[in-house]
């Protein structure tokens, strides 16, 4: 509230000192009308005092996740704000449709969005070309994934060039001078799917790691939160196994094969990445489904599929839409109220889907 | 000349001349990989009481049936001197094309299968003529392909909507039992992995074309002095190979229901270590489909003692790495000394 009002002293104050410049917004004054946006307050964007980001690690839940609105301000001219996403897994479906919605609520303040993929995989290699790319294109404000530590430079240098910088999705341990990040605490999601785990086997037995890759940072953040979650809280479960499937159905498939060959009285299976599915095969295949419990990641339709006929026992979403959406939304607001996000982590929900409320988050593809 | 004689010398390798059966046997490169294989199954057993069960045994073989029937063209390959890094893309493509085009329900389930396997041909094919046409060396050719195949697999995927795909579902029972079915207690892969490793045994033993395959491997220019088109020899293992890696392809969508963008990813490698294990040379002019079936029947045992025995995470990774190097390296240790 107190922001709200100094917010909009100021405002008041640069409207009448900059009472000259007002001919730009005015010229777009018809691109606003034609959307079905309220009028807005025009705003310069030079003009505009820019708070510090807050602290790389600070950490916090938005209440608006994910349904963040646009400032009610129009900037004095055109903004363009680029989303670096990917496209390579059906998680960046919802990823998508998200910045395309923001997109899509940003227009009648005259900002283009653009959602652009700069390459396949995570990495420094796509995207620090992808961040070059923008910077040279002189967008207002770029929001990236961060895969890793490769991109700090370049991040660095579209903020030191006074591009706004926010990421989402992963995030690098070494602090760079972003503005936020929005995305999951994969650690966290480890615990969660801990906690979901204990709850499934009741508490005590045998349970198998599948992670993806023992080199991927995230997916040792999930495989470690999982771990440290049941040695803290649930002493009667036993890790009987820990493989790394390279993110593949046919291999996860062999060895959840192989888990329960090794104990038949196998409780659970913990997938921390990619190919969920190959272990729920091998599951309903034996003859386990119900009594072997899987709990894995994400919301793709493979895996939604064995959670409606109860072989996946849970899956943790991570707020998906909200990664690609908010992310734009708060730039703007950003580059034309001054205001920066209350902490440099905005962590999305970790929602858990099971067979009792998947209809809300999922609906089988036609055909 | 020189030359004609060191074509005899990679021919008759496989021939007749030379010591008795037995002497032979025990001397050939597959028996020391071999025994390599049974000391392995016996520490195993010894190990562990869940191994030399049925059911186990049959998880291993299946699940490296894939890699086995790719190693047959990749041995047939790798004894021509060439390599094929293109082989676990193209499975994924042509799985894709498959899967695709079952679930879109333009064509009926098994011609799907044969436009995938006439998919992967057809990639199989220009991966051996971009090598003997263009003259691009096998390795940079066929690390183009794993590019290009992988892109297709993407982009089969996505389909024309443009929208983010990873998997396309195949649901046809009779297609999937390529990859899921089981006769008794035998999964099937199984027996299509044995079957053709009979098959491609005998026709690089007793057919023409697989002798000139080990001639065109010892010395190209020889073999070509000698009449042997070694450009039609090279396409050909190339194109077949191709077709093998489809078949693994459909396999693994079958044994799923469903047809991953990633499948396959990286499996080349473990193609390649299972042929090399199994004592071809990468030099070309050696190798045997029997050895590499070892090769890939030690590092599936060694992938199944990781979850039977519990080994620590990065030993596993560890592992694979020491059994390819002291594989090839007993090897080597016994040939000098016999």
């Amino acid at each position: 509230m107190k922001t709200a009002t100094r917010l909009l002293s100021v405002l008041a104050l640069l409207a009448v000192l900059a009472g000259c410049t007002t001919v730009a917004p005015a010229a777009q004054a018809p691109a606003a009308e034609q959307a079905a946006a309220p009028a807005a307050n025009s705003v310069v964007v030079a003009d505009v005092e820019r708070q510090p980001a807050p602290a790389f690690d600070s950490a916090c839940t938005a209440a608006d996740e994910g349904a963040v609105v646009p400032a009610d301000f129009t900037p004095d001219r055109p903004l363009k704000i680029a989303v670096l996403g990917l496209e390579n897994n059906p998680f960046w479906i919802p990823v998508k449709e998200g910045a395309l919605k923001a997109a899509e609520e940003l227009k009648p303040y005259n900002v283009t969005v653009d959602w652009i993929v700069p390459g396949e995989t995570h990495t420094a290699d796509d995207f620090s070309g992808g961040m070059e790319a923008a910077i040279a294109q002189e967008y207002d404000a770029i929001a990236t994934i961060a895969g890793d530590a490769g991109l700090v430079t370049y991040i660095d240098r579209a903020v030191d060039a006074g591009i706004p910088v926010a990421t989402f999705n992963s995030e690098t341990a070494a602090p760079n001078k972003r503005l936020f990040f929005v995305g999951a605490d994969l650690y966290k999601q480890g615990e969660a799917a801990g906690k979901a785990m204990a709850d499934a086997i009741g508490g005590a037995g045998k349970v198998g790691v599948i992670t993806g890759f023992f080199a991927v940072e995230a997916h040792e953040l999930r495989r470690k939160g999982f771990e440290d979650y049941l040695t803290a809280n649930n002493p009667d479960i036993e890790i009987v196994a820990q493989v790394e499937n390279s993110d593949q159905g046919d291999i996860a498939y062999t060895q959840a094969q192989d888990m329960m060959t090794a104990n038949p009285d196998l409780a659970g299976i913990y997938v921390t990445a990619g190919g969920p599915f190959g272990a729920a095969a091998a599951v309903e295949d034996a003859g386990k489904t119900g009594e072997v419990k899987v709990i894995s990641f994400d919301f793709v339709d493979e895996t939604m599929e064995y959670v409606q006929k109860g072989v996946i026992s849970a899956t943790i979403g991570q707020g998906p839409f909200a990664q690609g959406h908010d992310p734009a939304i708060r730039l703007f607001n950003y580059i034309v109220t001054g205001e920066a996000p209350e902490c440099g982590r905005l962590l999305t929900e970790a929602a858990l889907v099971t067979q009792d409320n998947i209809d809300q988050y999922w609906t089988p593809p036609a055909q | 000349m020189e030359q004609p004689e060191v074509v005899q010398v990679g021919t008759a390798r496989k021939g007749e001349s030379g010591g008795s059966f037995w002497r032979r046997l025990l001397q050939s490169r597959e028996f020391g990989v071999f025994l390599a294989l049974v000391g392995l199954v016996i520490l195993m057993r010894f190990l562990t009481p869940y191994f030399w069960k049925p059911d186990n045994i049959f998880n291993v073989l299946r699940g490296m049936s894939t890699i086995g029937i790719m190693a047959i063209g990749q041995t047939m390959i790798i004894i021509t001197g060439g390599i094929d890094l293109s082989v676990g893309s193209v499975l994924a493509a042509s799985a894709m094309i498959t899967a695709r085009l079952m679930y879109t329900g333009v064509v009926s389930p098994w011609v799907a299968v044969l436009i995938g396997l006439g998919f992967g041909t057809l990639l199989g094919a220009i991966n051996g003529l971009i090598i003997t046409r263009v003259k691009v060396t096998p390795f940079i050719a066929t690390l183009g392909m794993l590019s290009i195949a992988r892109g297709l697999a993407y982009l089969l995927a996505s389909g024309l909507q443009g929208t983010v795909a990873s998997n396309v579902p195949m649901r046809d029972e009779s297609v999937n039992f390529l990859g899921a079915g089981y006769i008794g207690p035998v999964p099937f892969p199984v027996i299509e992995m044995f079957v053709l490793v009979i098959v491609f045994s005998l026709f690089l033993r007793f057919t023409v074309l697989g002798r000139q395959i080990y001639a065109v491997g010892s010395n190209e220019q020889a073999a070509r002095l000698s009449g042997v088109s070694s450009d039609m020899v090279k396409l050909f293992v190339y194109t077949i190979t191709g077709t093998l890696a489809a078949l693994s392809g459909i396999m693994t969508a079958g044994l799923l229901g469903t047809s991953a963008t990633n499948a396959g990813t990286g499996t080349e490698l473990d193609v390649i270590a299972a042929v090399v294990i199994g004592g071809a040379s990468l030099a070309g002019g050696s190798g045997t489909i029997i050895g590499s079936i070892i090769g890939a029947a030690i590092m599936a045992v060694l992938r199944n003692a990781f979850v039977l025995l519990q080994f620590p995470i990065y030993m596993q990774t560890i592992s694979i790495g020491l059994v390819i190097i002291l594989a090839v390296a007993i090897d080597q240790i016994r040939r000098r000394s016999s």
